[in-house]
C-alpha cells in the first residue's frame, strides 16, 4: 500500500506525471485489453474501450481516493466503460445489449482476429447468451482467474452475490454444452 | 554409489525460475485470450497511441507553443531583414542615381556647350552676377 501510495504521488506530480504514467500503461495494458476483449469481443471496439479507459484513468487520477488499489480502481472504469459502450452501440442498433452481444459472438467465425478452435467457438457463444453480470463474473473467475475479493471490489458486488452468479453461469454453460 | 546417482546433465544457471515464469505467462496470456487475438504488434501501437491521446496531448501543447514562438521570431527576423535589406539598397539606388544625374549635368555643361551656349540658358541677373568676375580691366 505504501509503494502504491508512492506512485500515486508520482502519478499525480508534475514533473514525474509523464514517465508513472507511462509504466502504468506498459504494466496494465494487456490485462486490461484482455478483460474488455471478452466484454465487448470485437478487437477495434476493444481498442477504443481500452483507450479511453487509459484516458481517463490518466484524466481522473487526481480522484482517486485511494479506497482500493489502482489495479482495482483501473478494472472498474475498464468494465464500465465496455458495458457502456455495448449499451450505446446496442441503443442505436435497437437491440438489448445481450442480443447485440450475441450478435457480435454469433460473427466469431467470421472474424479475422479470431483463431480459437470448435471448443473456444462454442464456450464464447454460451457465455454471450449469459446475462451481463453473470458473463463479467465468469470471465473474471474462470479465463482470469481471479478471486471473489478482487471481483467483489471491482463490481463493487457481495462476495456470496457473486459466487452465486458464479455457480449460475457454470450450470447453464454446463448443461448447454452437454445437452449439444 | 553415491556418483552412480549423480545426474550427469546440467542446465543453464538461473534455468528453472525464468521456465516457471515463461510457463505461467504463456499459459496464463493464452488462456485469458482463448481464441482471440490481436494484429501484430498491437500493444506496442496501442502503448504509442495512448501516449499521443494523453501524455502527447502535453507535448504538443508546449510543442505548439514552442513553434509559435519560433515561427513569429522567424518572421520578425525576416520583417528586419527585408526592412533593412530594401532601405540600404533604396539608398545605394538614390545615392548611383544622384551621382549619375552630376556626372550627366556636368559633362553636358563641359563637353557639349560652349560658351554662348551656356550664357543663353542662364538669366539676366545671373550674366550680371556671373559676368562681374570678367570685369577686371
Amino acid at each position: 500500500m505504501k509503494h502504491q501510495s508512492l506512485f500515486i504521488n508520482a502519478l499525480r506530480q508534475p514533473d514525474s506525471k509523464n514517465e508513472a504514467f507511462t509504466r502504468l500503461v506498459q504494466e496494465y495494458k494487456e490485462r486490461l485489453y484482455w478483460h474488455i476483449r471478452k466484454i465487448v469481443l470485437d478487437h477495434d471496439d476493444t481498442n477504443d474501450v481500452v483507450q479511453n479507459t487509459f484516458i481517463k484513468v490518466h484524466l481522473n487520477i487526481e480522484n482517486f481516493n485511494e479506497n482500493s488499489t489502482l489495479f482495482t480502481w483501473m478494472y472498474r472504469i475498464a468494465t464500465n466503460e465496455a458495458l457502456n459502450f455495448i449499451k450505446s452501440k446496442a441503443k442505436k442498433m435497437g437491440l438489448k445489449n445481450e442480443e447485440w452481444t450475441q450478435a457480435i459472438a454469433g460473427n466469431l467465425e467470421a472474424d479475422p482476429f479470431f483463431d480459437g478452435d470448435e471448443a473456444a467457438l462454442i464456450l464464447h457463444k454460451e457465455i454471450s447468451k449469459l446475462p451481463e453480470k453473470q458473463r463479467i463474473v465468469f470471465n473474471m473467475k474462470y479465463f482470469d482467474g481471479m478471486n471473489y475479493d478482487s471481483i467483489s471490489k471491482i463490481l463493487d458486488t457481495s462476495v456470496g452475490a457473486l459466487k452465486a452468479s458464479y455457480h449460475h453461469a457454470v450450470k447453464k454453460i454446463k448443461t448447454k454444452l452437454t445437452n449439444d | 554409489m553415491t556418483n552412480q546417482r549423480k545426474n550427469p546433465f546440467i542446465v543453464p544457471l538461473g534455468y528453472f525460475s525464468s521456465l516457471e515464469k515463461e510457463i505461467l505467462f504463456k499459459t496464463k496470456t493464452n488462456f485469458s485470450a482463448y481464441g482471440f487475438k490481436t494484429p501484430k504488434s498491437y500493444f506496442k501501437n496501442l502503448e504509442e497511441d495512448i501516449f499521443e491521446k494523453t501524455i502527447g496531448k502535453n507535448n504538443s501543447f508546449i510543442k505548439s507553443i514552442f513553434k509559435y514562438v519560433f515561427l513569429s521570431q522567424v518572421f520578425a527576423v525576416s520583417i528586419f531583414i527585408y526592412y533593412s535589406l530594401s532601405v540600404s539598397s533604396e539608398t545605394l539606388i538614390k545615392k548611383e542615381n544622384k551621382i549619375s544625374f552630376d556626372d550627366y549635368i556636368e559633362n553636358y555643361y563641359l563637353d557639349e556647350l560652349n560658351s554662348y551656349e551656356i550664357i543663353s540658358m542662364l538669366e539676366e541677373a545671373e550674366i550680371d552676377n556671373t559676368l562681374k568676375y570678367d570685369q577686371i580691366p
